[in-house]
């Protein structure tokens, strides 16, 4: 018992992601619905038809008489007009049907694309991603041929079915009955079979997507495995997801094909039923012999739906599978965005006992306090690991199960709109972000500017004269893998992206630790012009970078252990003065 | 003809399809034949005892069609699955092999597709369209040669039918298939697009584009969606196409029929079973066509897997020695161009390095610095000049013993999902007295000591839960371990502060001092203590010299030391 209300629920959940994923067009269901019952009612009403052209001819022999052909060809052109009804029935249902397969396919892929946009960087940071971009694409595609095929064939075919069967009821009712007794025994058998196999398809799925990620990190990472030797490692890694997928693929496959034949041969036994107790009925004079030739053609369209209908359902098996993985995805925990989105800065930036940790148990910050006026030049140092990082996911928002409060002008940012208040932030990250696209858009993205504006902001860099070195200049287009410039000039794109954004505040985080030293030295000046007039929170390795902010704060596991100006620092003779004298080390000793 | 290689250990399970579908044909159409006699002998003489034995008769056949069909259904599914494994061992094995240049030149997104979707799709269109391809073409002759025995008079309106088919077909496909390549690559866009969107996010919501790159994606999706309905529209033609010459094909055998069975040529039951057969034979073919409207999809899918296949990596394992112990390492005049590319990478490079030496590589990014370590671990072959390990071209050595004699730690710090121990010893059997040792040396021990799984602890895709000075420690632990006659440093402590660099460098020069040594680096504080300096401007060698000499002989160099003792 207990059971059986899991199931239950497990079905109305799985009905309920199907119905959010189908909403929206009953209309086109609606009509390929109709068009699935009309193709259906011409389709059994035609060997109805094309019976009683044989009966004439039986009558016109066992009378020995000659055919009576006016009413033969009457009989014909009627069950002509049928099919050529049917035929362009049966081409609306299929066609209107797959557009709205695509529709769905089309819908899906934007939905799933804005919910990534929206959703939590701290979620984004936990999940696969190759499997989401095998959901996007592979699930889809699946799902979009899937959903073409179902819903024609699910109401094309049970419609079929009642209009044979009524029909098989008009011409006799004992053969009928015979036939329909198989409807209960392959609902059974088919029952047994979506039992069996659902789980595989969800086993399948989950392979591909592993597949996918395996492969998409083997790629990612060539260079490691190859210049390791490794290949022979992570072959046979690669031939274990690999072999789950065949496995599970077999099973599902196998399981769920199983139908076919089974449904064939309860068809044929059918047949020869049919065949049988007619022809002793004929012989008894109980019915026409065209009452047979009807029935035969009758049992052939009355199997071919049964098939059908087993196809579709292992159809429906893997679209349930499919739209289980797609919802994961679409369930995943969304960003929450406060309301205020008249954000203004004008006094202060202020972290008040703010507690935080990627996962339980080990806090990143403690008890974290720090103000940041206007205007003001921060720099924040520390060893690898001690939450600089993490000072700035908190502050752009991008992560909120935070302790304390983070404020800006004293109202808390967990109450801001986050894209209205990100605006008045840019980030330069050492994780350099390109896309494929010219070295224009990847720095103005779709912003409104013209060349002429864009060159006279990025003159006052080096990143004009770099960008000057390109073929195309700024219309060089970027490949897929963003390797066709060097490391230096996409951290040099990056800070272009900062100069046009124009914000208040702006946040370096390791900004030019992929510039060389030499370079940094001649974007410095870049990097101070775009910092003047700005609030700025600057994180690095190199001292350069931050000896001339109004405040350096020192971190230490999750905590300030000091701060103040370089002078002020270096008289303490603390933690920032190691820090110092190690790099002073490097470059004086000896 | 390489993917039909793959086929092999699998051949028997077509061999099973082959004979029991064979078997199910026969059976399938021995029913209508005793069905006509049922018709024309039993209820016309009125022989019950006919009907019933015959009746058994059918049972037998169709148990028979039954056992065949399922054992068909079997072997189809085990050789598509398993086909579909071994494709993708080839393509996992192939991508491997890849270098640099072969990666690049596909594209992450589409070598992932092809090894995933492409192989998917031969999958599951071999589990549904190798029986049809079988089967339907023994179907059709079996019930075109049984049509043919039991009305020949009836034969040429089937004939008739079938070129007015084909003729439809032939135009269909014409306007179809060079579209399905099309919607492959848009299938890739969408791969790629989104790709883009998942690893800039952070990007995207700091300068909050996210509706430019919705926009993006959506242009590839839309242009996707109408392709697909514009091919839908032209193949769903097909079947009722189908059908209703089928249908229309029965009604002219009922018509031509009234002749024939009034002059006696043919009798009622006959024409009964021919309908019967004709509908097979058509319909025989209707399967083969649905098979026929996934080939196009499924040679583009093979097409694309065999473009992987057939690449001839550029570089090639030819040479046979094992290099063991390494002397010394020597670039004379060695030029490198990028394919496609304006300028020289590398111009005339000339330096030699022996055993116990430590060599310090210094320059701006994008000066080549990088071209010298993928040429040495053979990922790229010097366009001209020759570089020399113990005296021996390199390209005479054994490409595998080559890359072993490096312990390589690459610009970027590139870790696999999966525990710290996998990530260090790839499978490798080391005593755990080794790692740990590797680890200290790294100063990343702490990393273990922090955590109560130790060793296995779980690095995420992409190394998303550690930070960038952890991955790049681990990254020289996995060198270290790995072993090696030369440590190759390529940028490896960027992501460092300065005294853990310090602190991984000392341990480094105290552990291994017998070593081959050479540190890529920006960091003029980071190759001090090297025996040697090579200075690196656009491609070509400024200066070679201790740091003392550099100091004072190299403009460049001062550059260097100048911009970073601003620092101070």
């Amino acid at each position: 018992m207990k059971k059986r209300k899991k199931n239950n629920t497990s079905f109305k959940e799985t009905f309920s992601k199907i119905h959010r994923i189908i909403r929206g067009y009953k209309k086109s269901f609606i009509l390929i619905i109709l068009f699935c019952i009309l193709a259906a009612c011409f389709n059994s009403l035609a060997p109805y038809f094309l019976g009683y052209a044989t009966d004439s001819l039986y009558n016109s022999i066992s009378n020995k008489i000659s055919f009576d052909m006016p009413y033969i060809t009457k009989i014909l052109s009627v069950v002509l007009g049928c099919y050529i009804m049917d035929a362009i029935c049966t081409y609306f249902k299929s066609y209107l049907a797959s557009e709205l397969g695509q529709k769905i396919g089309y819908d899906l892929r934007r939905k799933l694309i804005s919910k990534i946009n929206k959703i939590k960087l701290s979620k984004l940071d936990t999940i696969k991603k190759g499997d989401i971009i095998s959901k996007i694409t592979n699930d889809v595609e699946r799902l979009t041929d899937n959903l073409t095929a179902i819903v024609p064939d699910l109401v094309y075919n049970i419609s079929l079915i009642i209009g044979v069967v009524t029909m098989m009821f008009i011409l006799d009712v004992t053969l009928a009955l015979i036939t329909i007794i198989v409807i209960p025994i392959t609902f059974i058998l088919l029952a047994y079979i979506v039992k069996k196999t659902q789980k595989y398809f969800e086993l399948n799925q989950k392979a591909l997507g592993n597949v996918n990620s395996f492969v998409e990190e083997s790629v990612t990472n060539n260079d490691v495995i190859t210049s390791f030797n490794e290949e022979e490692y992570f072959i046979k890694k690669f031939n274990k997801e690999s072999k789950n997928l065949a496995d599970y693929g077999f099973k599902s496959s196998f399981y769920s094909s199983l139908a076919v034949p089974f449904n064939k041969a309860i068809g044929n036994v059918n047949y020869l039923i049919i065949v049988c107790v007619g022809s002793i009925r004929v012989i008894n004079g109980k019915i026409r012999l065209g009452a047979i030739q009807s029935f035969i053609q009758y049992l052939k369209d009355f199997n071919k739906p049964m098939n059908v209908i087993s196809q579709v359902i292992s159809n429906l098996q893997m679209a349930i599978a499919t739209i289980e993985r797609v919802c994961e995805v679409l369930d995943l925990e969304e960003e929450e965005n406060g309301e205020l989105d008249d954000i203004v800065f004008n006094s202060s930036i202020e972290f008040k006992n703010v507690n935080f940790s990627y996962v339980k148990g080990k806090p990143v910050l403690k008890n974290f306090n720090l103000k940041i006026n206007k205007g003001e030049k921060i720099a924040i140092v520390g060893k690898t690991g001690a939450g600089k990082t993490t000072i700035v996911n908190l502050l752009m928002g991008f992560y909120d199960n935070y302790e304390g409060q983070i404020l800006i002008d004293g109202i808390s940012i967990r109450d801001l709109d986050k894209n209205e208040y990100r605006k008045l932030i840019s980030m330069v990250l050492q994780d350099t972000w390109l896309f494929e696209g010219s070295i224009k858009n990847n720095i103005i993205f779709d912003k409104k500017i013209s060349d002429n504006k864009l060159s006279t902001i990025l003159s006052k860099s080096k990143i004009l004269h770099m960008i000057e070195g390109l073929p195309g200049e700024l219309n060089f287009t970027i490949n897929e893998q963003t390797n066709n410039i060097s490391m230096g000039e996409k951290q040099l794109l990056t800070i272009a992206r900062a100069l046009v954004a124009d914000p208040q505040i702006l946040i370096l985080d390791e900004a030019t630790s992929n510039v060389d030293t030499r370079l940094e030295y001649l974007i410095n000046h870049s990097m101070n012009t775009l910092m003047k007039n700005r609030t700025s929170i600057v994180i690095a390795h190199r001292l350069s970078t931050i000896i001339g902010s109004d405040k350096i704060i020192v971190i230490k596991n999750g905590q300030i252990l000091e701060s103040g100006t370089h002078e002020e620092l270096l008289k303490n003779k603390g933690y920032y003065y190691d820090l110092y004298t190690s790099q002073f080390d490097i470059n004086e000793e000896g | 003809m390489k993917l039909f290689k793959l086929t092999k250990g699998l051949r028997k399970y077509i061999l099973l399809m082959l004979i029991f579908s064979i078997i199910q044909v026969i059976c399938e159409l021995y029913l209508p034949n005793i069905m006509s006699d049922i018709i024309d002998i039993g209820i016309v003489n009125s022989n019950k005892d006919f009907i019933i034995n015959k009746t058994i008769l059918m049972t037998i056949v169709t148990v028979f069609a039954l056992l065949s069909n399922v054992l068909v259904v079997y072997s189809t599914s085990k050789f598509s699955n398993y086909y579909g494994y071994n494709i993708r061992e080839a393509l996992y094995k192939k991508i491997n092999s890849f270098s640099k240049r072969e990666i690049d030149e596909f594209g992450v997104s589409t070598l992932i597709t092809r090894s995933t979707n492409n192989v998917s799709n031969i999958t599951s269109t071999f589990s549904f369209g190798l029986k049809l391809i079988i089967f339907a073409p023994i179907m059709g002759i079996g019930a075109a040669v049984m049509g043919y025995l039991t009305a020949p008079s009836l034969v040429p309106i089937v004939v008739v039918s079938l070129c007015v088919l084909m003729l439809g077909l032939i135009i269909i496909f014409s306007i179809v298939y060079p579209k399905f390549e099309k919607l492959q690559q848009l299938l890739d866009k969408i791969n790629a697009t989104s790709r883009e969107i998942l690893y800039g996010l952070r990007v995207i919501k700091a300068f909050n584009k996210q509706d430019f790159f919705k926009n993006r994606f959506d242009k590839v999706n839309e242009e996707n969606k109408k392709l697909n309905i514009f091919l839908n529209k032209i193949i769903y033609l097909v079947q009722p196409m189908m059908i209703l010459i089928i249908n229309i094909a029965t009604i002219v055998i009922v018509y031509v029929s009234t002749g024939f069975i009034s002059s006696n040529e043919l009798e009622i039951g006959s024409m009964m079973a021919f309908i019967q057969y004709m509908a097979t034979v058509l319909v025989s073919f209707l399967m083969l066509l649905v098979i026929i409207l996934n080939i196009p999809r499924v040679m583009v899918s093979f097409k694309r897997i065999n473009e992987i296949l057939n690449v001839k990596p550029s570089i090639k394992n030819t040479g046979s020695i094992k290099l063991k112990t390494l002397e010394s390492i020597e670039f004379r005049d060695v030029c490198f161009k990028y394919e496609n590319a304006r300028n020289l990478m590398l111009k005339n490079i000339n330096f030699k390095i022996v055993k116990g030496e430590s060599i310090g590589i210094i320059g701006s990014s994008g000066s080549g610095k990088t071209t010298i370590v993928n040429l040495l671990l053979r990922h790229i072959d010097a366009t001209s000049g020759e570089i020399l390990i113990n005296g021996i071209d390199i390209r005479e050595y054994d490409i595998e013993s080559l890359r072993d004699i490096f312990a390589y730690t690459p610009q970027k710090s590139l870790l696999f999902r999966g525990s710290i121990r996998e990530n260090l010893t790839f499978g490798n059997k080391y005593n755990i007295s080794e790692i740990d040792e590797v680890m200290h040396t790294a100063a990343i021990h702490d990393i273990i000591d922090n955590n109560e799984e130790g060793y296995d602890y779980k690095v995420e895709q992409s190394a998303v839960n550690l930070s960038g000075g952890q991955k790049q420690r681990m990254s020289i632990a996995r060198a270290l371990l790995s072993g090696g006659e030369c440590l190759l440093f390529d940028n490896s402590f960027s992501a460092v502060d300065y005294i853990t660099d310090k602190r991984i460098r000392e341990a480094i020069k105290k552990e291994y001092n017998d070593k081959m040594v050479i540190l890529i680096t920006q960091r003029v504080g980071t190759i001090k203590d090297c025996d040697r300096i090579i200075v690196i401007e656009e491609g070509k060698i400024e200066d070679i010299g201790t740091y003392e000499e550099l100091e004072k002989s190299s403009t460049i160099f001062k550059e260097f030391i100048d911009s970073q003792k601003r620092e101070v």
